[in-house]
């Protein structure tokens, strides 16, 4: 038996919610077939069981007394009678909204957790299997299918025992009533007859609704053999293809709800948009200049108090810092400024990095160029003080010319 | 032939964690706050359908720009055109050891669709980033200003908005590694779209499924969220005596917190996140006698609902047993067939009442306020999770503040007492389709602020 990946899917999410217990999703999915193949065989012995049971019933129905003589409606009733009782009860189940966890009031599902824990089958498969296909919606029209089927087999069973019975026994078709008259009875049968008449089957006339009559004793082979085909052409229509009819609708409404369930069920499952990385450029295995940058204990402070200096703030994004708000500050910021600096050759310079972005490679090589000229470096801000303190004594500028300047 | 998207920028801008939230993976490259993390060049590939639709390129940063476009100006480079200077430059081998990094980025200019640079909006729009403006350009292919660390104030967008208009770049798209919105997102696409027009079905159908999933995502979480409060509020402790034990109480505590464990750990799942992503608080909660309410009318409907169906089930096997006897017992079956199915339904409803009653033994449940806290608690989560970027590297730890004006606690507070009378529901998944959990799905709905979730 050959599943769907996304049955697949629901019977592993449904196991999994069932059990705490991991299991192989092989042994999931071998149990769980087993368990669909157990109760497909139980749906079909109930099938095979009410065919059996319409088959014996039928034939009784057709007790005689000693004048061969049966009552037309009665007939029709105890054929037809039980099976539109039994879809009224159905129908006015349908507007029912059922509460109940999926193993309770089930009654199919309580026969088929008893059979399957029989055979030995594990209790999370078939408690997963129970959520799949007996829950909520999914068991409303679930159990709606096997019903109509069972019962349309039933009709069936109990349509070909009861022509087996007429082909072998001669009858009188009379009926009676105390209540209904002639032309009222008339009625009452050309009402019945409107779908097999509008299908060309034959139905009675009134001759013959008259020939019929109780106490009639004399009726032509003609009228009982279109009373014979009335009856079985009614069981046909109005049971057995009515039964088959809605079977097919409740498949239809089973399989979107179950597909809706599953679907529900298997939504949490992770949606991957990428498939692959690939590295297409690599960096030499040698290249690893990641910072680990020493204590920095031997750094200078200095608390705001700056020396008579001109000041250059380096590749500045803050506000200037308060403390350098009467100070008058340059900035450099672009390849211009930063030329021009090392261009001039003037004394008593600073400049002030703000420490709390990370040094790069061209930061670095014009700080190492304007080395010569500067006569501080002063570190503003903590983030990344003790890498740039350790990266800029490594470009050789002197440990003593660098101050963090705390805010 | 998939799009291919270079994406480069100054480094430390948040080149790699841009991808990481695309691709909403976490482990994608490596993310430190130091200036060059990434050394290598890294595709990654945004399929749909099995079908590559995005090549994602990850570059090493720029770190030295001033001093290659210093290049372009001086001999042999100077009278050469932007193209020729871009190929010749790369073979320059004195050049090559100072500026290894760049030369990988402009490697790759050639063999691109699109440009997306990626500007760390905390800095303002200095020298060196023009300057790596300035050599992206010479390579003639269109540039997508992303602009990064949006959120965090203060930051230099005006600036860089007016430098980037003085550069022609008037499409540019807002990111933030903490907080993405799907609605960033799709304006990136869109403007794909417009600058690859050939591409435009493949990237419609690309947004399309973004949204979808996460809607599927979102509508997953709250479900996820409905469980765990019909879970807590059906969740029933039976103690030995009247009065409960601490013992009693911290083993109840700790079932509960089990399930909010147990939703987070969904959460995380569904939205690809790492366990340490979130850390959430002791909630404190509150236990609460339970009593079944006999007199509360959802429950009184409850057994009327259930007791009929149970009759109807049992009237349809009692019409069963009429048909085998031909109609001779004709309503008598039915009727029997609807009594016995109601009385055993009646029975179950009853049945632990009357046999705690009996042993003198009370039951702890969660007071409604515990619910509303777990509930705010849950939405925070999903809302935080549904913008979470993947390369935010702060756990979320939750709000301080779980409840707001939006939220009407009568209104809740009823309607989880009425969802703890429903103890049938415990541990039922999925949950059923019932007036009670569609109302408590309106809530969580009207909590999870939407924001930009939506477009």
């Amino acid at each position: 038996m050959l599943l769907q990946q996304r049955e697949l899917n629901a019977v592993l999410k449904a196991v999994q919610q069932s059990s705490l217990i991991e299991q192989d999703d092989m042994t999931v999915i071998e149990h769980y077939r087993a368990a669909k193949q157990l109760a497909k065989s139980i749906q079909i012995g109930f099938i095979a069981l009410f065919f059996l049971l319409g088959a014996i019933a039928a034939p009784i129905s057709f007790a005689t007394d000693t004048l061969n003589q049966l009552n037309t409606f009665w007939l029709l009733l105890i054929l037809l009678g039980t099976h539109f009782l039994s879809l009224f009860i159905w129908g006015v189940s349908l507007f029912k909204k059922s509460v109940l966890s999926p193993t309770q009031s089930s009654w199919f599902a309580l026969v088929f957790q008893k059979i399957a824990t029989k055979l030995q089958l594990p209790a999370p498969i078939i408690e997963g299997y129970v959520l799949l296909h007996f829950s909520h919606s999914v068991r409303q029209w679930n159990i709606a299918r096997l019903l109509h089927c069972c019962w349309a087999s039933y009709l069936i069973g109990g349509l070909l025992s009861a022509l087996l019975f007429l082909m072998t026994h001669q009858v009188q078709f009379i009926w009676e009533t105390t209540l209904l008259t002639q032309q009222d009875f008339y009625s009452l049968t050309q009402f019945i007859s409107t779908i097999p008449s509008a299908l060309g089957l034959p139905v009675p006339n009134e001759l013959d609704i008259q020939l019929s009559q109780s106490g009639s004793l004399l009726q032509p082979d003609g009228t009982r053999k279109i009373w014979a085909i009335w009856i079985l052409s009614c069981v046909l229509l109005y049971g057995v293809l009515l039964r088959i009819g809605l079977a097919l609708l409740s498949h239809l409404a089973y399989r979107f709800k179950r597909n809706k369930l599953w679907q529900s069920l298997t939504s949490t499952i992770q949606v991957k948009t990428h498939v692959k990385t690939e590295v297409l450029d690599a960096a030499p295995a040698d290249n690893a200049t990641h910072v680990h940058p020493h204590s920095t204990s031997r750094i200078r402070f200095s608390d705001g108090h700056i020396n008579e200096q001109t000041l250059f703030l380096f590749e500045w994004s803050k506000l200037i810092p308060s403390t350098l708000k009467e100070k008058t500050v340059e900035m450099l910021n672009n390849s211009t400024q930063q030329q021009s600096y090392l261009n001039q050759l003037a004394k008593h310079r600073a400049i002030i990095i703000d420490a709390d972005t990370s040094p790069d490679r061209g930061s670095l090589r014009f700080l190492t160029s304007a080395n010569a000229s500067t006569e501080s470096f002063y570190l503003y801000g903590g983030g990344f003080t003790d890498v740039w303190y350790q990266s800029l004594t490594e470009h050789g500028i002197e440990s003593q010319k660098i101050i963090h300047l705390r805010e | 032939m998939p799009i291919s998207l270079l994406i480069v920028g100054h480094a430390n801008t948040g080149k790699t964690s841009l991808i990481r939230t695309m691709t909403r993976d976490h482990q994608f490259g490596d993310i430190q706050n130091y200036s060059g993390t990434t050394r290598h060049v890294e595709k990654i590939s945004l399929t749909l359908g099995n079908q590559p639709i995005l090549d994602l390129i990850d570059t090493p940063g720029f770190e030295d720009s001033i001093g290659l476009w210093a290049t372009r100006s001086k001999p042999p480079y100077q009278s050469l055109s932007n193209d020729q200077w871009l190929s010749e430059i790369q073979s320059n081998s004195e050049l090559q050891i100072d500026f290894e990094q760049e030369f990988k980025i402009l490697k790759q200019l050639k063999l691109c669709d699109v440009i997306l640079y990626v500007i760390d909006l905390r800095q303002a729009p200095l020298g060196k980033y023009l300057d790596e403006l300035s050599t992206l350009a010479c390579a003639h292919k269109p540039i997508v200003p992303i602009l990064n660390f949006c959120e965090t104030e203060p930051n230099h967008e005006q600036a860089w908005r007016q430098c980037l208009a003085a550069r022609q770049l008037h499409a540019h798209i807002r990111y933030d590694t903490v907080a993405f919105y799907l609605a960033d997102e799709r304006k990136l696409y869109q403007t794909l779209q417009s600058l690859i027009p050939d591409q435009y079905d493949t990237l419609q159908a690309l947004i399309k499924q973004r949204e979808q999933d996460a809607n599927q995502r979102l509508q997953s979480a709250k479900q996820a969220l409905i469980k765990l409060l019909v879970q807590c509020a059906t969740e029933q402790y039976t103690c030995q005596k009247q009065s409960s034990s601490t013992e009693e109480t911290e083993q109840f505590e700790g079932t509960i917190r089990q399930y909010e464990g147990d939703f987070i750990q969904q959460c995380l799942a569904l939205y690809d996140f790492r366990e340490e992503d979130v850390a959430l608080d002791f909630l404190p909660l509150q236990e609460g006698q339970w009593q079944q309410d006999l007199f509360d009318a959802d429950t009184l409907k409850s057994w009327g609902i259930n007791t009929s169906a149970s009759a109807v089930t049992g009237a349809a096997i009692g019409a069963s047993i009429d048909v085998l006897s031909a109609g001779l017992t004709l309503g008598t079956a039915t009727t029997l067939g609807a009594i016995l199915g109601a009385g055993v339904q009646t029975g179950r409803s009853f049945k632990s009442t009357l046999m705690n009653t009996l042993r003198k033994r009370s039951v702890l449940v969660l007071t409604p306020s515990s619910l509303i806290a777990l509930m705010c608690r849950g939405a925070q989560l999903i809302e935080h999770l549904h913008q979470r970027g993947h390369a935010t590297q702060q756990t979320y730890r939750g709000d301080k503040k779980l409840t707001n004006s939006k939220i009407n606690t009568a209104r809740l507070d009823k309607l989880f007492r009425r969802i703890a009378q429903r103890n049938e529901w415990h541990g039922l998944s999925p949950l059923p389709d019932h007036k009670l959990i569609s109302d408590l799905f309106e809530e969580v709905e009207n909590i999870i602020q939407k924001k930009k979730t939506t477009l």
